[in-house]
């Protein structure tokens, strides 16, 4: 029953995943574009 | 060029530290040994920091360390440098470790784990920072060898989620997806500021 629900649509759930990865300034400039570009609009994160 | 061989004392050439990797793999190759003991000081204390916090038996760490090791001077044709040398040096490191731990299935106590540092913090690092890395480690403790693996590659060897794919073999949203679960774990457990670093 255990299954994997896919996120990579929702913006917000996606940055949540990369933050690890932001916060030791490992993401690639896609990934690093659109995490700073959610960063900026979303106050929960 | 002249003054290669001498300029500062301990590094025979101005390269990058890949451009060092390069240099050092092509010479292991030729079978020379001092450049095997070259890379031998240059990844023990890494890959011994990455064992230990995977594995966590100090007698199997250098078990492995040693095979790994090993697979280097041995096979050092098998690294096709298509990768970072340390991305191919820690996915054998990686492939060893979990070969121990399943010849080793018995549920281990770790009774020193509060106590025991194996982040060995450089002097560069703060009294906080130190205890953030000591609480981090301990909250690690409960997590399987994948996710806690992922959490140590990524936050006390700073690698991408690219490079730990590579090492784990697996692919990169597998990567995310246990990065997300770990997180959530260490979230309940580490409590305050220290969620909120995590």
């Amino acid at each position: 029953m255990a299954r994997i629900i896919p996120f990579k649509t929702d913006p917000h759930q996606e940055t949540q995943t990369l933050l690890p990865w932001y916060v030791t300034g490992r993401l690639e400039d896609e990934d690093l574009a659109a995490v700073e570009a959610h960063l900026r609009d979303c106050p929960a994160c | 060029m002249s003054g290669d061989a001498v300029r500062g004392g301990r590094r025979t050439t101005s390269g990058t530290p890949e451009d060092d990797d390069a240099q050092l793999i092509e010479r292991i190759r030729a079978r020379d040994m001092r450049a095997f003991e070259s890379l031998y000081r240059k990844y023990h204390a890494r890959l011994t920091r990455f064992l230990t916090n995977l594995i966590r038996r100090p007698q199997m760490v250098e078990e492995v360390l040693n095979d790994t090791l090993m697979v280097v001077w041995n096979k050092p044709e098998s690294y096709n440098g298509q990768s970072r040398l340390s991305t191919w040096i820690f996915a054998i490191g990686y492939r060893k470790a979990l070969k121990a731990l399943r010849r080793h299935q018995d549920p281990i106590e770790d009774l020193h784990a509060e106590a025991r540092q194996s982040g060995e913090p450089g002097p560069e690092q703060s009294l906080g920072q130190r205890q953030a890395q000591a609480a981090l480690l301990a909250a690690m403790r409960d997590l399987s060898p994948d996710h806690r693996t992922v959490v140590d590659l990524t936050y006390f060897h700073e690698m991408g989620y690219r490079e730990i794919a590579e090492i784990m073999e697996c692919p990169v949203d597998t990567v995310k997806t246990r990065m997300f679960y770990a997180r959530r774990h260490l979230k309940q457990v580490l409590a305050g500021a220290l969620s909120d670093w995590i």
